[in-house]
């Protein structure tokens, strides 16, 4: 083959794995990939450096996107040393320990070359070991770490004070095989050569206090192992996988946490949260679990926590949560001034990747609002809506005018989705900082901006508006904001349910009293009484399997309105006969035979009937 | 277990139907079997169970007609007319008692108009329509064609345009019609002007012409089965009234097709030219009541049947569909009751809306929706009505009850009715050992939004982030933070 065919279909195979999100297609991918080197080295061929680079590059790409997957990341450090050799692989386990520490495999994989290679110093490997055992050594399953660490220990040095400093740590951990280290730990009292160095480490002096010292860690350990063993029992996937984790595993782990918090040390509670967030990387409300339990235990702490806040809202979490990424903002503007530029630096990345989600717009404001308002900030912000709505031609003077930099960045990037977000905040301010009687301000505002077409479709604006006419009680404006919403055909059915639904409970409780609520006039009734059971309907929908997504909405709204020849969007063509009896007619009345039967799009009549409900 | 057993267990718990049927069949063996010549008291006794078995289960089609035919074995023939009409007002598009009665009729009714009007193009209307409705038509198919050649024809020609499950029977039937046609019964099956439109032509010629239009027929109404087969084919087994509770898939499947007909009845008039057989009130008629056999005993059908009028604006039909409900559904359903109570307050019968609530609120008084209807209508009854003093008096209540986290809404729905807020401080503050969220939320709403003071809300949020449920101060913080932001 040759290399620009090898490239290619490198590629397809990188771009069907990253798109397909499934094992199979990124076993496809590296069964392909590890196929090449294979017949290339068959053939006694050297591999192009621009394959290799591929190969790399796409590898890189995919354990970037998921980097929790350890059976790809061996693959790939197999092919590494296939293609460029040990050292290049060992600085690829490097790389995946830096970001995927918690997975005691890859340690016990580094290690093991390390130790057949001999490419280290003794004294370096003890510290990798070291290293790994402090990161994984608590996981209940970590036992291949230990048997390999004190493996090495005894053939490096017999059984010396640092081989029983390390038995003696390992038998106080609840592990699934701790019995094992407990035998080895009583196996070799009965050397007194041993027991010395163990009485000395547990600052025992008689044998008998070294038997019941021994007795009583082992036994606590076991009740402690006891106590785990419910959880760990229900523990079906300790792995990353593409789908979320079920129900029933993502209860165990919150509940198998609650009982560590309040049992274990905190060492054991990391070990928990790290081991839970392999197969919960991508679940945002663990990651908000693990740092407030940190906030709370570890006060000190700081460079851990941030640690963990980076890992979460850089490595792990999809971009679209965004409370984790706003706590972190909030942590780092409340830690000094000199971290509020940071926060804002999490939302300038946010903006990129997310450049139509008002959410993200409304949290960066809000961290502005709290930390570096300045003077003019309001009306420096209304200034900011003029000019994404109106377009002022003017616009160096308008960028003059602004003196608060950060607005100028958000201006850059405002658009006439994100532009709600703004709006809305205005309008909260005006209402919830003015004087009780002047609503008449932030009335103005929804008043001179609703029928803009960037609103259309803002359920966050709608929502406030109704609100906002519910607790100020205009009947009017409160009717004409239903009548709007109901109306229009880019509000999705069930946000109009909703807003349906608080208003028939808003007017009827209000019905005839006196006051704000005058007699329901002519025009709200219709409303209630067209509308009164739509919320009703849309359950049933809902119960019925109608598609719940949004997107779909519009699909099987679009079905049904077809379906019922709603105006203005293409009807489905469907013969029909466009002369069809009177069905009221009694047949007693008629003399003489029906008129033939005449029809529209009879040809459609053969084909397929699509409709499916 | 005898009769008396028997008896004495559908009297202890009147919903047992298996019980039920077992009395009834020993009632119709009693002494021997019931015939004409059994005694006043045994016919009388069977009489009185069919009755009251038909009160408990008014669903069951088969045992309306099953009283009727027996009153019509036992000499009396007016009684069975009267017993199968008011089957048909409780259940006026019963396919089954369609049938029924139009058998019945044939048979014992002398007057041929009465006949014709009354019954069977009555029946033709009300479930014409029926997907399964070839059984009526059977009957009346065959009534015609001994008594009324020609309206045979134009029936069968009538039939063919409707989707029916065995709308190929039909076809058949028609283009044998043609085939087997001499001149003169052709003139029944093509009226003079389309003959003459199509100009002069021998009859071989004019049979296959006709045959090519009713072919066209033929596969337009197909499509239009195949389309309801779709909704149809689920619910094959769903066709009756069954004492056990009906499946949830079942009762979704029903949703799907009464949605379906439902959105055909609203549609847009521009696009009526649609012309087909089932655009119309009377296929949603037919399917909604067709449904209610099988559903009749929850509520949500009911609703939808009541919506259907709401959007026609015919608020009367509503009402009466809601109490046809009400009759059918255990008191537990409220929601037919309480969108009743809307209805009437809508209409303005404030008289109306007021007993049914009063009569609920005593069955219920520890249902949330209940109390704050009852509320709304106590209100508009009696001028003088203390809503801030019964919003007190509740919350009082409630305390330590399982029901005070539900009543925590209170907190929340007492905003929105229009108490000065002046008043509602001090009730807010009589209980702010709450850890419940709603009661939280609420106070702070009342502070900020409403009183607009941000010092009170300011001490308040101290208070709630303190006090709230500590699982729940999250929510509350993202709360507090979407008032401002």
């Amino acid at each position: 083959m040759s290399d620009a065919a090898t490239l290619e279909l490198l590629d397809n195979l990188g771009k069907r794995a990253q798109a397909a999100e499934t094992f199979e297609g990124w076993d496809q991918f590296f069964e392909g990939a590890e196929q090449i080197i294979y017949e290339q080295r068959e053939h006694n061929e050297s591999i192009s450096e621009s394959v290799v680079l591929k190969v790399e590059q796409l590898c890189e790409e995919l354990l970037t996107q998921y980097p929790l997957i350890v059976r790809y990341w061996k693959r790939y450090v197999a092919m590494e040393y296939q293609l460029r050799g040990i050292e290049a692989s060992l600085k690829l386990l490097r790389g995946a320990l830096h970001i995927f520490s918690s997975s005691s495999e890859l340690w016990c994989d580094y290690l093991s070359i390390i130790i057949n290679n001999k490419l280290e110093a003794s004294t370096t490997i003890k510290n990798l070991f070291e290293q790994a055992i402090d990161t994984c050594g608590r996981q209940f399953l970590s036992h291949p770490l230990w048997d390999s660490y004190l493996k090495w220990l005894v053939s490096f040095n017999g059984e010396s004070e640092a081989y029983f400093k390390s038995l003696l740590k390992v038998v106080q951990i609840p592990l699934y095989e701790y019995s094992k280290y407990h035998k080895a730990l009583i196996d070799s009292l009965q050397h007194e050569n041993s027991k010395g160095k163990v009485k000395v480490l547990l600052g025992v002096s008689s044998e008998e206090e070294l038997y019941q010292t021994v007795d009583h860690i082992c036994n606590r350990t076991q009740e402690a192992t006891n106590k785990r063993w419910p959880y760990e029992s229900l523990i079906k996937q300790p792995f990353f996988t593409f789908e979320e984790p079920s129900d029933d595993e993502l209860n165990n782990w919150n509940s198998y946490l609650d009982f560590e918090e309040t049992h274990g040390d905190k060492n054991q509670v990391i070990a928990l949260y790290e081991r839970c967030l392999i197969p919960c990387s991508r679940l945002e409300s663990f990651w908000i679990r693990y740092t407030n339990w940190f906030q709370r235990s570890n006060e000190n702490e700081i460079d851990q926590l941030m640690a963990i806040f980076r890992r979460g809202s850089d490595l792990f979490l999809p971009p679209d949560r965004l409370k984790f990424r706003y706590m972190f903002a909030e942590y780092l503007s409340k830690t000094s001034d000199v971290n509020v530029a940071a926060a804002l630096n999490i939302f300038h990345t946010m903006f990129k990747k997310l450049p139509g989600n008002s959410e993200v717009v409304r949290y960066y404001l809000q961290l502005i609002l709290q930390h570096r308002k300045g003077h003019n900030f309001i009306s420096e912000l209304q200034i900011v809506l003029e000019q994404v709505c109106r377009r002022n031609d003017n616009k160096r003077a308008i960028l003059n005018s602004i003196e608060n930099q950060d607005l100028l960045k958000l201006l850059e990037i405002l658009n006439k989705k994100t532009i709600t977000a703004v709006l809305t905040l205005l309008i909260k301010h005006f209402w919830t900082f003015g004087e009780r009687d002047h609503v008449e301000l932030p009335r103005n505002i929804f008043l001179s901006y609703y029928q803009h077409e960037f609103l259309r479709s803002s359920i966050p604006f709608w929502d406030l508006f109704f609100k906002f006419e519910c607790i100020e009680k205009s009947n009017t404006n409160l009717t004409n904001v239903v009548n709007h919403v109901s109306n229009s055909q880019r509000v999705s059915t069930v946000q109009k349910s909703n807003i349906l639904g608080a208003y028939r409970d808003c007017t009827l409780n209000n019905l005839f009293a006196e006051g704000p609520f005058p007699n329901i006039n002519q025009r709200s009734m219709s409303v209630a009484m067209t509308r009164l059971l739509n919320a009703e309907i849309i359950f049933l929908e809902l119960k019925a399997g109608i598609p719940r997504e949004t997107k779909d909405f519009v699909e099987s709204d679009k079905r049904l309105f077809q379906e019922n020849g709603h105006s203005g969007i293409a009807i489905e063509k469907q013969p029909s006969i466009t002369n069809v009896s009177n069905f009221r007619k009694s047949i007693f009345e008629e003399s003489s035979p029906a008129s033939l039967p005449t029809f529209k799009n009879v040809e459609k009549a053969a084909q397929p009937v699509r409709f499916e409900i | 277990m005898s009769w008396e057993e028997l008896s004495a267990v559908v009297a202890e718990n009147p919903n047992d139907f298996k019980s039920w049927e077992k009395l009834i069949s020993s009632a119709e063996q009693i002494n021997g079997g019931i015939v004409k010549a059994s005694s006043d008291e045994d016919k009388e006794l069977l009489r009185i169970l069919y009755q009251n078995f038909l009160v408990q289960f008014p669903l069951c089609e088969q045992y309306w007609i099953n009283y009727a035919l027996w009153e019509f074995k036992l000499g009396e023939t007016e009684k069975a007319k009267d017993i199968f009409r008011k089957s048909l007002t409780t259940l006026p598009r019963s396919l089954l008692i369609w049938v029924a009665y139009a058998k019945f009729m044939i048979d014992v009714e002398t007057n041929r108009d009465k006949l014709h009007n009354q019954v069977l193009e009555k029946g033709r209307r009300m479930i014409g329509l029926h997907f399964y409705s070839h059984l009526y038509y059977d009957v009346y198919l065959d009534y015609l064609k001994s008594e009324d050649y020609k309206r045979y024809v134009f029936l069968l020609r009538r039939i063919l345009e409707i989707p029916l499950y065995h709308y190929s029977k039909y076809f058949k039937l028609w283009f044998k019609l043609i085939e087997n046609s001499d001149m003169e019964g052709i003139t029944l099956i093509i009226n003079e002007d389309d003959l003459k439109s199509w100009g002069h032509m021998g009859l071989q010629d004019l049979k296959v012409k006709l045959r090519k239009t009713y072919i066209d027929l033929y596969i337009t109404t197909q499509y239009h089965t195949f389309k309801l087969w779709n909704l149809e084919k689920k619910l094959t087994h769903s066709n009756y009234f069954s004492a056990s509770p009906l499946q949830e898939i079942t009762r979704n499947d029903w949703v799907s097709y009464v949605l379906f007909a439902y959105t055909q009845s609203m549609a847009n008039p521009h696009t009526k030219n649609q012309h087909l057989p089932y655009v119309n009130d009377q296929f949603f008629l037919t399917v909604i009541e067709r449904c209610l056999i099988v559903t009749g005993t929850y509520q949500d059908f009911w609703l939808i049947y009541a919506a259907y009028y709401l959007r026609k604006n015919m608020v009367q039909q509503a009402k009466e569909q809601l109490l046809r409900g009400i009759y059918l559904n255990p008191i537990l359903n409220v929601d037919l009751r309480i969108q009743l109570v809307d209805l009437y307050l809508i209409t303005k019968e404030v008289q109306k809306a007021h007993s049914v609530i009063v009569e609920l609120y005593s069955f219920l008084p520890n249902s949330y929706e209940v109390f704050l209807k009852y509320l709304t209508v106590e209100r508009l009854a009696q001028k003088d009505f203390d809503l801030l003093k019964e919003f007190q008096d509740k919350l009082e209540a409630m305390q330590s009850t399982e029901y005070e986290a539900q009543f925590d809404y209170l907190f929340a729905d007492i905003l929105r009715y229009d108490i000065p807020v002046e008043k509602l401080p001090d009730l807010f503050e009589k209980y702010d050992t709450k850890s419940s969220l709603i009661y939280w939320k609420s106070y702070l709403s009342l502070n900020i939004l409403y009183l607009k003071s941000l010092k009170k809300f300011e001490a308040i949020k101290t208070l709630a982030l303190e006090r709230v449920n500590p699982k729940l101060k999250d929510d509350l913080e993202e709360h507090i933070r979407g008032i401002f932001y």
